[in-house]
């Protein structure tokens, strides 16, 4: 596919499914079954061209085209500490968060960890996962299960390795304090929502001399992870983890297709700074509000 | 088929939460509704497998007297302790009373009171008489000090014409209060009228406690309290689970909270560190907010937390809008992964 | 002379980070012997939601939601207490809710000793504003209690309060005998919604489920950790006052005229802050200095 194509289908594509919702948006007329109002149309638009550019980036991959990822440390490291645990003869523990499976960063956790179960099982090191909810604890054993059953290695597997420690924050940031001082992990990885035991955990997994790897899109505890762990994933590389370290060609499509809409919204927020810009200049009193045209408002 | 049915109930569930902004038929909310109802009740139920976990997890470990086994049992007899004090013991085969009222007495003429004497078996009982601050129900001169320990007379009171409101409860939470209300009558009762309301009193034991109680100028009520002492941790909270709450639970909540500020300081001073530009500008950065934030930088000058409102409001505001903005995009992509079945490491490889 | 520096600086390297944990505990004790009384001066996002909730009449209807465990209370507590102060002083009727399963027991305590109890004690020399007086439950007050669902929670709170409380009070009542209680069918139907937010669920969801329902007058208070993230909604208009940690409850304290626990509390945060600032730059002296001698190494000078 030559170089232009290559820029101007992705383009075309996400202009032209947000530009149907978007004539959409005022055209419809609400009735019991279906609604656009408000920024319904908006958010259709920003799936729908999601889905869209995912397939046409499906096409280009399974075509042998290769997708560029940029470099992530932090998940390069993943592999790499959990060979030094192999070498140091100690576990892997992995923390899936605070937060319940219904919450996002708890599913992107979990998704990570099939892929570390199977790294610990190919490796023939023991994985320890704390669970902060039951259900997500039901969740990762399955999980956990699959992963070593993936590489070939189910005798491996102890269900007792995936705890339930507690819903209560503390108590739960003591028990996985304790399975740190106890078991003395070479490697701890922090992934999913975290709150103010982010740094709790972090600081007595430093104790012992862990690589600790981080992982949250929680704003408020980032700075504590960056402070105290060796790597962390910042938001959203939270979320390209699993593609990252699969490489598979529809893990790899999607993050593209996430990268094309940021890219688009990046141009919308300099069109309304430039915008904003001028009206202020202008001494405008009563500015065009360019947010709420693009809702339907 | 084994990842084949997860994975379609999966992404028909997906799309149906999904459609849940677009379709505001109530029937459809009504299914969205009672999905999101039965997932809650199905997480409750998995409480009883993360008990059973933390069982399988850690009895075996004492058992086997591992590396720090006495933590365990004192975990395992701490869980089974909340547990119990948690079920609401005092409620099996019903709610016992927690008093009774009986008037007695004849109407003196002309007296105008009332006489509202007490009878609790809680010597430590306190009596709140229309709002005013509480006496003690046993007393040894003076009921209105409480911070004295419980005497031998029982209080008694007089009570003018009109309603009032008497509780008497425990100085301490988790136990039952018994509240009345008495009707001090203007006029005295003939005795024909005493013996109805003696009658009614007997009769109806437990709305007394609910509907004023009339009594006449000169007569006598006597409240009579054996106060319940409460299990359970639903509102009203146990006594036992209340002791447990803020003598066990509270203290060491906000003992590991606390244990944060050490932990920053260590870490501030292990982490930043001017390697290069960009941590020297994390630093400096770091260092003019925190100096901003409290009244000493006020006071060393006015200018610090001016910096440390720019700082928040223009550098912090603008990083954090772009990590929120990346972090929002990067969930509706793994959402969409799900829901279209492109992500599939939960079900097993193909 | 070489060798006593090279130790001199083996022994900072290697220092042991119990030294900052002994310096902060002496910063957290001091103050308690040796208060600093230094001024606090409000600012405008703490005199913004004072004058907000100033605004009120009497008999408006205010929900007040207590979002929070035991951990927080030293960051929470005193700006709850200095604005129920404010609310009972201009005899505002009290809705009280929490979305936070560890809230209840906490709560009730609090209702029997600040709201059906006096804040002010009689003898007080040191408040001279208007006190408050005890409030009846289901007259002046009511107890709505907990609910679980956080989000789902309040996002029927904020369509059919009454529904998500199945319609009566936390002690039984029902809520259509409840005076205070009439015509309140959602949070819309509020004055004034005051939030004390020990995080999630809390300010933010109580935002994004309920206040594009109709514009409703928020204020409320959090973590120190939680303002960054709240701010931009203050800063949108959909906050109407944001009250942030410790230190801004002291300037909430003095708006209110009150004292309490956060102005105490001020001197130990001032002090900490010192310990940690002094900590980084204790580092940078650390690493710079091994890095000096390092290069001096190289370049083969002594």
């Amino acid at each position: 596919m030559n170089a232009r194509l290559k820029i101007i289908v992705p383009i075309g594509v996400t202009i032209g499914v947000a530009a149907i919702a978007f004539l959409w948006r005022g055209n419809v007329e609400p009735s019991r079954w279906f609604t656009l109002e408000g920024p319904r149309a908006m958010y259709v638009a920003i799936v729908a061209a999601m889905a869209a550019l995912l397939y046409y980036y499906l096409f280009r991959a399974r075509r042998g085209d290769e997708i560029y990822i940029r470099r992530i440390a932090g998940v390069d490291a993943i592999e790499e500490s959990v060979g030094r645990s192999t070498e140091m003869g100690r576990p892997v523990l992995y923390v899936t968060g605070v937060e319940d499976i219904t919450n996002i960063q708890t599913i992107a956790s979990l998704l990570v960890l099939g892929q570390v179960a199977e790294m610990t099982a190919e490796y023939d090191t023991e994985l320890k996962v704390a669970n902060f909810y039951p259900i997500t604890m039901v969740v990762a054993e399955e999980i956990v299960k699959q992963g070593y059953t993936n590489a070939g290695r189910p005798d491996a597997h102890k269900p007792q390795n995936v705890m339930f420690i507690s819903s209560e924050q503390f108590a739960f940031a003591a028990g996985v304090n304790g399975i740190i001082l106890r078991d003395q992990p070479a490697t701890n990885i922090y992934i999913g929502r975290f709150f103010a035991e982010s740094l709790i955990l972090a600081e007595t997994g430093y104790l012992t001399k862990a690589i600790q790897i981080a992982g949250t899109a929680e704003i408020t505890q980032l700075p504590f992870f960056i402070a105290a762990c060796d790597y962390t994933l910042i938001g959203e590389e939270m979320y390209a983890v699993s593609a990252y370290m699969t490489r598979e060609s529809r893990l790899l499509a999607m993050l593209k297709s996430t990268d094309v809409i940021k890219a688009f919204v990046i141009a919308l927020l300099l069109a309304g700074a430039v915008f904003a810009t001028y009206n202020h200049l202008a001494g405008s009193h009563e500015p065009w509000d360019l947010g709420g045209w693009l809702v339907g408002k | 088929m084994k990842s084949t049915i997860p994975l379609v109930i999966g992404c028909f569930v997906g799309w149906f939460a999904f459609g849940e902004l677009y379709v505001p038929h109530e029937d459809y909310r009504w299914v969205f509704e009672f999905l999101r109802d039965q997932a809650q009740i199905l997480a409750a139920m998995a409480f009883i497998l993360g008990g059973i976990n933390v069982i399988q997890v850690n009895y075996p470990k004492i058992r086997r007297r591992e590396a720090d086994w006495q933590y365990k049992v004192v975990l395992l007899v701490g869980a089974v302790a909340m547990g119990t004090a948690g079920l609401r013991w005092h409620a099996l085969g019903g709610e016992a009373d927690s008093g009774s009222m009986a008037v007695s007495g004849t109407a003196a003429v002309g007296t105008g009171y009332a006489t509202l004497a007490f009878d609790s078996a809680d010597r430590d009982a306190l009596v709140i008489i229309d709002g005013a601050p509480p006496v003690r129900a046993w007393h040894s001169g003076n009921p209105s000090d409480i911070t004295k320990p419980p005497g031998d007379q029982a209080l008694s009171v007089q009570l003018r014409p009109g309603e009032h409101v008497i509780t008497v409860r425990k100085p301490v939470e988790g136990y039952a209060k018994h509240e009345v209300s008495i009707l001090v009558a203007d006029n005295e009762p003939t005795s024909a009228k005493y013996e109805i309301l003696k009658r009614w009193v007997e009769l109806l034991p437990a709305a007394a406690a609910v509907l004023p109680i009339n009594v006449a100028p000169g007569q006598v009520v006597t409240v009579s309290t054996d106060l319940v002492m409460y299990w359970g941790a639903g509102s009203p909270h146990g006594r036992v689970f209340t002791w447990m709450y803020d003598h066990i639970f509270f203290p060491c909540n906000a003992t590991m909270f606390a244990l944060l500020a050490f932990f920053i300081a260590s870490a501030a001073f292990r982490a930043f560190r001017a390697r290069n530009t960009e941590s020297a500008l994390l630093l400096g950065a770091a260092i003019l907010v925190m100096i901003g934030l409290v009244p000493i930088g006020r006071a060393m000058s006015p200018i610090f937390p001016e910096i440390e409102e720019w700082i928040m409001d223009t550098l912090n505001t603008t990083g954090r809008r772009a990590i929120m903005m990346g972090a929002a995009l990067g969930a509706i992509a793994t959402g969409l992964r799900v829901i279209l079945g492109i992500e599939r490491s939960h079900l097993g490889s193909d | 002379m070489a060798a006593e520096q090279k130790d001199w600086l083996q022994k900072l390297q290697t220092f042991d980070r119990r030294w900052i944990f002994l310096a902060m505990g002496v910063a957290i004790i001091a103050p308690l012997f040796a208060p600093l009384n230094l001024p606090v001066a409000p600012s405008a996002m703490v005199k913004s939601a004072y004058y907000t909730v100033e605004d009120l009449k009497e008999g408006d209807r205010v929900l007040l939601s207590l979002d929070m465990d035991p951990a927080s209370t030293p960051e929470l507590e005193p700006y709850y207490r200095a604005v129920l102060l404010q609310l009972k002083r201009k005899k505002v009727k009290i809705v009280i809710a929490t979305t936070w399963y560890a809230a209840p027991p906490l709560v009730e305590r609090w209702l029997s000793s600040t709201v059906e109890g006096r804040i002010i004690k009689q003898g007080d020399s040191s408040y001279h504003g208007i006190p408050d007086d005890p409030y009846v439950k289901n007259e002046d007050y009511v107890w709505l209690g907990f609910r679980e669902g956080r989000e789902a929670t309040i996002n029927g709170m904020a369509t059919d309060i009454r529904g998500t409380f199945d319609n009566q009070a936390a002690d039984g009542t029902p809520l259509d005998d409840i005076e205070i209680m009439n015509g309140i069918e959602s949070l819309a139907d509020f004055d004034l919604i005051v939030m004390v937010s020990a995080g999630y669920p809390g300010i933010k969801e109580y935002i994004q489920q309920a206040q594009g329902r109709g514009n409703l007058r928020m204020v409320g208070a959090c973590t120190a950790v939680s303002v960054p993230e709240y701010t931009p909604y203050y800063n949108s208009g959909q906050l109407l006052g944001l009250v942030g940690g410790m230190s801004k409850a002291a300037e909430y304290e003095k708006l209110v005229g009150k004292i309490g626990t956060a102005t105490q509390g001020t001197d130990v945060l001032n002090l900490g802050h010192v310990v940690v600032i002094s900590a980084i730059l204790f580092g940078n002296f650390i690493f710079f200095a091994g890095q000096r001698r390092r290069r001096t190494l190289r370049s083969g000078k002594v």
